[in-house]
């Protein structure tokens, strides 16, 4: 089987400080990827260095071309002076190249994207003006604009939105996955992460555990990642939670 | 006492019927104005306003080098280019100063420490000139306070080549400015050369402070670049209306100003223009505190959303 991710000995340096590894992981193509870990587990920097942000030591065999990141939501501000079209279509500069305007069509997909996450109606309107939620659906617009990403890297999508968008968030997975892309996705909650999520890594500098969610996330591989005391979650299906979403 | 007021002068700078030479020094401000405000625009977004500050005070060590340049090497003649050539040259220096500061200080330390070493330097090189017997050195104080009444034709050619180099980068790299105000992370991870588009915004501030020093005066020099930007994110929340009004403003404060300057003896230009400037900042932020209390004042309009 040819995988999508291949990390041998991957570490991350910031100075003196060890922010990842030495980590050694294969990850499966056309999967919906969880990952998990405590706070300064080293995460986001594996993020970073699949993006290429950081520099790192050890092998990284990557089978896919292209990949789309996004960001967590925090990291910008949100008083810019841009419509939420105006962020979707920045997911196309790359494409588009440098020196280069955007074209007609170019513009028609942005605003397909924003479609795409139900906030076509918000096209024109200012970042400033949205709800936490909305901002999130204006990101995630971004990071699939461009269609020709094999690989999907999302950090934290779904901390602090609301059930609506948890859903659309939630559809945008599975449509992603049905066009053959492949997800890796920083998750914290583990209560949900089964909801969302096929596949689990569980990481704290290392790996602690890798496969089916329910089996990544036992007492033991939870106390090792976050120490002893740890409240085990319980797994109940998804359709539950889509019934408390129609019946709100 | 005759009063120093002529309206008839202000009347003519800002219709540029005043006479040729004070109309081309007028549209040479008036880009000025235009590419300050883009700038400005681009740094505040950036969070770099202050290093407009720290840059224009370098200029001074380079206005006096300039200075002595053309005195001892070229026969004394007080060439622009080369007064300019130096504030611009001492600039960058002072911008590879902070960089190589910033490697064990904060940057507002860096920042700091840098300003006052090289404007500190600019002044003891003035005072040396002051001694030197010479009929040139008249005018060396237009680079403090700035005064537009006495720009000649050479130093309008080297404003509009600076504004033209600026409008240039800004609507080639137009997207990529955009991309890397809003979301330096996401450009990185696009591919994005992140330190190489940060350079060149910084040079591209080195030549509007450099060309501007000589109508905004070095110490001013910071408002007719942050105070247009600041007005225009208060009107507007679209990025390309955004940068436009910004450079709008700027282009009519420096005309205001140097209307004022022109009819007005002893007021500087660059103080002329800054109080404009603050006059169209107050009005947008009374606009903006009424428009956010009492809704749209002129239509009606969707409000903000919170779920």
């Amino acid at each position: 089987m040819k995988y999508l991710l291949e990390c041998k000995n991957l570490s991350v340096d910031y100075g003196l400080h060890k922010a990842l590894g030495p980590l050694s992981v294969k990850l499966p193509k056309n999967s919906k990827i969880a990952m998990l870990g405590p706070n300064g587990a080293g995460k986001s920097t594996l993020l970073k260095a699949l993006t290429g942000v950081t520099s790192y030591k050890g092998s990284l065999i990557k089978n896919y071309s292209s990949f789309s990141y996004t960001e967590q939501r925090q990291e910008v501000d949100w008083d810019f002076p841009v419509t939420c079209h105006g962020v979707a279509e920045m997911g196309l500069y790359a494409k588009v190249g440098w020196f280069r305007p955007l074209n007609k069509q170019h513009k028609k997909m942005a605003y397909d994207a924003l479609a795409k996450l139900g906030i076509e109606d918000l096209a024109d309107r200012p970042i400033s003006q949205l709800s936490v939620g909305q901002q999130q659906r204006v990101f995630l617009a971004r990071s699939i604009v461009n269609e020709e990403a094999e690989l999907f890297l999302f950090d934290e999508p779904l901390a602090g939105v609301d059930l609506k968008t948890s859903e659309v968030i939630y559809k945008l997975f599975d449509d992603l996955i049905s066009k053959g892309k492949s997800i890796v996705c920083v998750h914290h909650n583990l209560y949900d992460a089964a909801d969302y999520f096929d596949h689990g890594i569980l990481i704290n500098h290392h790996l602690i555990a890798q496969g089916d969610l329910t089996k990544v996330l036992s007492k033991k591989n939870l106390e090792s990642a976050y120490g002893a005391g740890i409240a085990v979650p319980q797994f109940k299906k998804r359709n539950k939670v889509t019934k408390v979403a129609s019946a709100a | 006492m005759q009063p120093s007021v002529n309206l008839l002068d202000i009347w003519y700078s800002l219709t540029f019927s005043y006479s040729y030479n004070a109309s081309i020094v007028c549209l040479a401000l008036i880009f000025q104005g235009l590419i300050s405000g883009i700038i400005g625009g681009l740094l505040l977004h950036r969070r770099k306003a202050l290093l407009t500050d720290t840059l224009s005070h370098a200029t001074l060590p380079g206005v006096g080098i300039g200075f002595l340049i053309s005195l001892f090497f070229m026969d004394g003649a007080r060439e622009e280019w080369v007064i300019l050539g130096g504030a611009l040259f001492t600039v960058v220096l002072a911008l590879g100063v902070m960089r190589l500061l910033e490697r064990w200080m904060r940057q507002d330390a860096a920042l700091s420490l840098t300003l006052s070493g090289f404007y500190g330097g600019g002044v003891v090189l003035l005072s040396y000139i002051q001694t030197i017997p010479s009929g040139t050195k008249a005018g060396l104080e237009y680079f403090l306070l700035g005064q537009s009444a006495t720009i000649n034709l050479a130093e309008t050619t080297l404003i509009s080549s600076g504004a033209l180099v600026v409008f240039v980068a800004y609507f080639a790299l137009y997207k990529e400015w955009k991309l890397l105000c809003f979301d330096q992370k996401y450009a990185a991870a696009l591919g994005y050369n992140i330190n190489l588009l940060d350079l060149l915004l910084t040079i591209l501030a080195c030549i509007t402070i450099a060309v501007g020093i000589r109508s905004m005066g070095l110490i001013l020099i910071m408002g007719i670049i942050t105070i247009p930007a600041l007005t225009a994110s208060l009107l507007v929340k679209n990025w390309s209306a955004f940068i436009l009004t910004s450079a709008l403003i700027g282009a009519i404060s420096a005309h205001i100003g140097v209307s004022i300057s022109a009819g007005l003896d002893d007021v500087p230009s660059g103080s002329a223009i800054i109080l404009f400037g603050m006059l169209f900042y107050f009005t947008a932020l009374i606009w903006r505190t009424l428009h956010d209390r009492y809704g749209n004042l002129w239509a009606r309009h969707e409000t903000r959303q919170d779920n």
